[in-house]
């Protein structure tokens, strides 16, 4: 996100100007794409005036701020040396900051060891063919992820101490929480990171002779796992942050470490501001490390690895990155019609459907031809399944209906491309999704192997 | 189940949620305003301003909810004596709500922008090209789509300041759930599952139907081009 502030400063100053930075496009990207023409001498006048006036007024804003700080009504003055002291001194940083933020690290760490473990577990729960191991994965997914962590904390920490934890009992409730929840989510993330990879790789993998548990486990997962590696670094952003909870619960960590301090010299809001600046900092710099990550890790998987789409994962959930990266990928920076496709929403924490899995790619899409919804991305045997009994999913269609597709559509293209039931290959050469095609950008495209960008 | 029951009629459950929703309620509305007062900050051709706004964003999303309340209850009102109310239990209520508020407005502003990036280009061009100015554009033409197009990510957002709501308790609002389900398990420490479970159902129930609402919605509004 800093990046792209700072690309957008340097940018093209007029109307609008931030609208269209596409964050998964090449910086350089942005900046040769002049988004709209040159301001004029006028425009270029009353922006700079503008701008100076934004100066002040943020300015003031701040001075109000240090203002407030400095005179308290009926206080003492805030910005005083005899409370910033004993909030910086080396004895505040060595026996509170310091154990604070290694208990707070501590439990940061387990934690998202915990939820790798329980997301990959719960992840895989989810994509396999047994119902029951489905359904039972589902509700522990979802459940985790509907209930606020504090109260999970509390409940933890109380049936902890309860059995005889003494010492490690809000320690132990906070990692456990937290496993619960970013687990999920994480789940979440390895089913959607399974599912954005191209169904090529299960068949080859059925075709090696692999189970589908086999597959799965040794080829679909750790490629997702690679794919989603940005984004679960924004989900150990995400339970860095949650790791201050615990001092309700009365873990030690940074948080509650500051608060002790500062209810001895009276300057909590003094050891406050040290701890946030530190929360800040550490989260700032594993943003900006999923910011980056991407670019390393492409060539590893054949899945699309992208920085997280957005932060609200961060307080959410995963749904968010289909959702925005539909949002995303709607783009047209060079405007013009958009292909036709569904523009379905898929998933919140409440609606899990499996309607993910068919159409929020559609690997036949053809360009040349939007109209065409047919939807070559799964095999025969999907699409039968489904419609033999189960709920009415978006996607869905009849075997009549498929068998009339897969004869129109090998008409269609001359029969050149013989491949297996079903799946026209259209799918691997058009790129992965249709709509991303024509918004791709030059720059970041390089990067994907099936020439769309995310 | 009894054992449920017979707890529901001792604790005032109902009421405790209610206050969480009217938290996340006010919270919403406050933070919907300052996401769309960022969101146009940071789209606007003044770069202060959007400097401003992505420093704003960034820091809040940076920072931890938890400290953000603690700083409200500690820093603002007994250090800063911001007051908005005299008596405690009300300004502890705007206090958390401001910084709810303030945590959720950055998660606003970013799904907004999500937003605004599916609309194409060529709706912000016509209408400069039709003489609009940047508010006009703006108000007009780009954020009535951006809103279209940021119904699921804001339903999320939603989603999750309902949840953050419990947070409050750090902020000493003392009469919303989680406040409420430690009261409850401190007296009640025998059925302590029950007690949990009371509370987590009844965020699976307020959880599913906004949930539901956003997918429809979503679908509903999404600007089909």
């Amino acid at each position: 996100m800093t990046s792209t502030s700072a690309i957008e400063a340097n940018a093209d100053p007029s109307s609008l100007a931030g609208v269209h930075k596409h964050r998964f496009r090449h910086p350089k990207a942005v900046e040769q794409n002049i988004l709209f023409d040159e301001p004029g001498p006028r425009a270029r006048r009353r922006i700079a005036l503008f701008n100076v006036v934004g100066v002040v007024v943020v300015l003031a804003f701040f001075a109000w701020i240090l203002y407030r700080f400095a005179n308290p009504p009926m206080g003492e003055n805030q910005l005083s040396w005899e409370l910033w002291k004993p909030a910086l001194s080396a004895d505040a940083w060595v026996y509170f900051y310091l154990p604070g933020l290694l208990a707070t690290l501590e439990a940061s760490v387990l934690a998202i060891v915990g939820s790798l473990v329980f997301g990959v577990l719960f992840g895989i729960g989810r994509l396999l063919p047994v119902k029951i191991i489905r359904w039972i994965s589902s509700i522990v997914v979802e459940f985790c992820r509907a209930v606020p962590v504090l109260l999970f904390m509390i409940f933890f920490w109380r049936l902890l101490a309860g059995l005889g934890f003494n010492n490690g009992a809000a320690f132990w409730a906070v990692v456990i929480s937290l496993v619960l929840y970013n687990g999920s989510v994480v789940a979440e993330l390895v089913r959607s990171g399974v599912g954005n990879l191209p169904l090529g790789q299960r068949e080859a993998a059925i075709a090696l002779g692999m189970s589908p548990l086999r597959s799965l486990i040794s080829v679909e997962v750790p490629q997702a796992l690679i794919a989603m590696l940005p984004a679960m670094i924004t989900q150990l952003v995400v339970v860095l942050k949650d790791t201050a909870l615990g001092s309700i619960i009365t873990y030690t960590d940074l948080l509650q470490e500051s608060r002790r301090l500062g209810s001895a010299h009276f300057n909590a809001l003094q050891t406050l501001c040290v701890a946030a600046v530190i929360y800040f900092i550490i989260c700032f710099v594993l943003s900006l490390v999923s910011e980056k990550l991407p670019q390393h890790l492409q060539h590893r998987t054949v899945g699309v690895v992208r920085e997280p789409v957005q932060a609200p994962i961060a307080i959410l959930d995963p749904s968010n990155v289909l959702a925005q990266e539909r949002a995303s990928e709607r783009e047209l920076p060079q405007g013009g019609a958009e292909p036709l496709y569904p523009d379905h929403y898929h998933g919140s924490n409440a609606v899990v459907t499996d309607a993910w899995r068919y159409s929020h790619m559609e690997h036949g899409h053809d360009l040349q031809h939007p109209d065409e919804h047919f939807k070559t991305t799964f095999p025969e045997s999907v699409y039968r399944k489904r419609s033999s009994g189960g709920p009415s999913i978006a996607g869905e269609i009849s075997d009549e209906e498929f068998e009339a597709k897969v004869r129109q559509l090998r008409q269609t293209h001359g029969g050149g491309e013989d491949s297996d039931s079903g799946s026209t290959d259209s799918g691997s050469e058009t790129g992965f999704e249709p709509g991303s095609d024509s918004g791709s950008e030059t720059g970041s495209d390089s990067s994907s192997p099936n020439g769309s960008s995310k | 189940m009894q054992a449920m029951l017979t707890l529901l009629s001792q604790y005032d459950v109902l009421g405790a949620f209610w206050v969480n929703i009217q938290l996340t309620l006010w919270s919403a509305l406050f933070s919907l305003i300052l996401g769309v007062v960022l969101v146009m900050m940071r789209i606007s051709p003044i770069p202060s301003l959007r400097a401003f706004a992505s420093g704003f964003v960034e820091f809040f999303k940076n920072m931890p909810l938890t400290i953000i309340m603690v700083f409200m209850l500690l820093g603002a009102f007994v250090q800063l004596r911001f007051q908005f109310s005299s008596t405690f239990s009300s300004n502890f209520y705007w206090l958390a709500i401001t910084g709810l508020s303030l945590y959720t407005s950055v998660f606003v502003c970013e799904s907004l922008r999500s937003g605004i990036n599916t609309v194409p280009l060529g709706q912000a061009e016509a209408a400069r090209s039709l003489g609009l100015g940047f508010f006009q554009t703006a108000g007009l033409i780009v954020l009535p789509q951006a809103f279209r197009g940021s119904v699921a990510p804001l339903g999320n957002t939603l989603i999750a300041l309902l949840k953050n709501s419990t947070v409050a308790a750090a902020c000493s609002v003392a009469t919303e759930t989680s406040t409420l389900m430690k009261t409850m398990i401190e007296y009640n420490a025998s059925s302590i599952v029950a007690v949990f479970m009371i509370f987590a159902i009844g965020y699976v129930i307020l959880i599913i139907p906004i949930g539901l609402l956003t997918t429809w919605l979503s679908n509903t509004l999404a600007v089909r081009r």
